[in-house]
């Protein structure tokens, strides 16, 4: 099983316990909510996401192979401990990666703490659901981005290669290789991060981790509120006030350093004035 | 996208045999199993960093003043105040014993005091700049001149802590002797004026998201958490981000002092602490987004920050290869002052290679000392 695969495992169990939600009756709702309202996530948008990303990772894997492959000195000279490293240095999930760190920056900021009774909370869980949905495809449909850069570095690259070996120049080592791939691949990343395409996938990214985020922490105060335990509303309100009283103590504490000041000189004055 | 049938004619682009092919790959297990050694043996003291001697004068909330101790004789000039931003901390200029903004100026007989910001946390939510200028900045300065017996400071500005000190030189103009400011954006629209390939992300990231994308981010974290952060920085150089871990470390590996250096500055990169939510919002908005500082647009404490009210003597340091805050965004500040004794120094190398390049941190330590020294 490939991550896609697991991916589409995972919609499909996801799609599965989500509409067990939508099914009248089903879980228990908190005392005093009545029958929840719930919305429908966007299911269909997140297998389409998923489709084209691997459409995309077919692609790559595919240019990936065949680069690997040919590098390695052709069907006549096979050698596995090469082949292996070149694999890895040619190996698209590399800019998954790349791109996964401000991703997984963003699932970290985006976890909260399991819940295990979020059952009692349908309509809150519902749009929990939704948010991770609309996350999960902004990640996928920006993956498929990345992927696309890689496909069209590794692309630029062959070619160059190919001009090369038909001018019979020739890389040095493996190192001066993988140089100039890091080369061609940088320049091709740098480029397609200033695009709007890049630009606005991200963005999407952002705003889906935000909106998961805001969905947890909803869960999170009614539960808090429901066992009697103060909120993030309450403790910011707090924070707030600290903040605001810290200002007026700096104030005053300047007014009186001021004011000391003052009267130092005035002081040192009549002094001054008293020996003349 | 492209073909992926595309290399299938590929001839063999590679000058080496599969035999020389596998000894290569043998000297990088070698390589390795030598790291492995080298990571062994090194011990926490080894990477230690910021070392240089310094004495807590101050303190208010999360905020710090150092005073370092002298390694030379005093050149009787005003103390010299170290600001430094939130993203990031201070130690960049005292990395490491040879790679040291501080001791630099220490051993040419400065006396230098350093703020440090702490470690902001969920609790620091509604902390803006107004309470790091206004508050914390301006009470670090009246507690320097109070100790010092003296009516004006020297205030030497990093990065964002840049901005702090020209904001504050524009606020109490009467109290700045001289100004020194590195890497410091002015004008935060300037990279598109000076679009080099690579340089300027982040002005281009900020802008691609609406004010109100960061006002739900800072609704959601409370902060601008510096992980978050950290991983916009490494968009901006994406291969070495890619290979940092494997193929410039194992550039180090062949030098004990070269990986001792590379640990150092990632446990300088690893502390990044976190930026309190209001002053994030200003940061990104105010300053990233609508660029108020250099229309002398931005307010603090209810007032504006009149760039033209600054009008003590302003030496503007860059790197000629900043990617992060490209040259012109520094360099945007000439104009807009109320001086006319205003000095540029371009260094060699990128953002922080002026602080620990070679070559650079030599210039920059003697330029700042000389450039006091005329103006004490």
């Amino acid at each position: 099983m490939d991550q896609f695969d697991a991916f589409r495992a995972m919609g499909e169990f996801w799609t599965r316990a989500g509409m067990g939600f939508f099914t009248p009756g089903a879980g228990q709702s908190a005392p005093g909510f009545g029958a929840p309202s719930l919305p429908t996530p966007d299911v269909a948008g997140l297998a389409a996401a998923q489709a084209k990303l691997t459409e995309a990772w077919n692609a790559a894997t595919a240019l990936s192979e065949a680069l690997t492959k040919s590098l390695q000195g052709g069907p006549g000279a096979p050698d596995p401990t090469a082949g292996a490293v070149l694999a890895k240095i040619f190996d698209p999930q590399a800019w998954l990666g790349g791109s996964a760190e401000f991703d997984s920056a963003l699932t970290r900021m985006a976890e909260g703490p399991q819940l295990a009774d979020l059952w009692q909370t349908e309509r809150r869980y519902a749009a929990l659901f939704t948010a991770w949905a609309t996350l999960r495809r902004a990640q996928s449909e920006h993956q498929a981005v990345m992927l696309d850069a890689w496909t069209q570095a590794a692309g630029t690259f062959a070619q160059e290669a190919n001009a090369r070996a038909e001018n019979g120049e020739r890389f040095a080592s493996a190192r001066a290789m993988m140089s100039r791939w890091i080369e061609t691949a940088n320049a091709v990343l740098l480029e397609v991060q200033r695009s709007e395409t890049f630009l606005t996938s991200q963005r999407a990214v952002l705003r889906a981790s935000t909106d998961l985020r805001l969905a947890q922490q909803d869960i999170a105060a009614f539960l808090a509120e429901f066992y009697g335990q103060p909120t993030r509303a309450e403790l910011d309100d707090v924070h707030k006030s600290l903040t605001e009283l810290r200002r007026e103590v700096r104030a005053l504490r300047r007014e009186r350093r001021q004011a000391g000041k003052v009267s130092k000189a005035g002081g040192s004055q009549v002094g001054e004035n008293a020996h003349g | 996208m492209a073909d992926p049938e595309s290399p299938k004619g590929l001839a063999a682009p590679l000058a080496l045999t599969p035999a020389e092919l596998l000894a290569e790959v043998g000297s990088l297990g070698r390589r390795l199993s030598e790291g492995a050694k080298l990571f062994a043996d090194v011990s926490d003291a080894d990477v230690e960093i910021a070392t240089t001697p310094k004495d807590l004068v101050w303190s208010q909330d999360k905020v710090s003043l150092y005073r370092y101790r002298p390694l030379a004789e005093s050149k009787g000039l005003p103390p010299v105040l170290i600001v430094y931003g939130l993203i990031g901390r201070y130690t960049m200029a005292d990395l490491q014993e040879d790679r040291s903004l501080v001791r630099n100026l220490l051993n040419l007989g400065l006396d230098l005091y350093v703020v440090d910001w702490g470690n902001p946390g969920r609790a620091d939510r509604y902390v803006s700049i107004d309470d790091y200028v206004d508050g914390y900045l301006a009470d670090c300065v009246a507690f320097i001149e109070e100790a010092a017996e003296r009516e004006k400071v020297n205030l030497l500005g990093i990065c964002e802590g840049g901005v702090f000190t020209t904001c504050y030189a524009a606020l109490y103009p009467e109290t700045v002797n001289a100004m020194v400011l590195t890497i410091t954006p002015i004008d935060f629209h300037a990279d598109s004026r000076d679009a080099r390939a690579g340089h300027g992300f982040i002005n281009v990231w900020t802008r691609s998201l609406t004010p109100e994308d960061i006002d739900r981010l800072i609704d959601a974290q409370g902060s601008l958490p510096g992980a978050f952060m950290g991983s916009v920085f490494s968009m901006m150089t994406p291969m070495r981000t890619m290979t940092k871990y494997n193929l410039d470390l194992l550039d180090a590996l062949d030098d004990k002092k070269k990986f001792l250096n590379f640990l150092r500055m990632e446990k300088w990169i690893a502390d990044r602490p976190d930026h309190p939510g209001e002053a994030a919002k200003q940061w990104l908005k105010d300053l990233y987004q609508d660029n108020k500082l250099v229309q002398s647009a931005f307010v603090l404490g209810g007032r504006t920050v009149n760039l033209k009210a600054i009008t003590c003597p302003v030496l503007n340091v860059f790197a000629q290869d900043d990617h992060i805050i490209p040259p012109a965004t520094s360099q945007a500040l000439k104009d807009k002052i109320g001086t006319t004794d205003y000095t540029e120094m371009g260094l060699p190398g990128g953002h922080v290679g002026v602080f620990v390049g070679g070559k650079a941190q030599k210039l920059l330590g003697s330029g700042i000392a000389d450039w006091l020294g005329e103006r004490g």
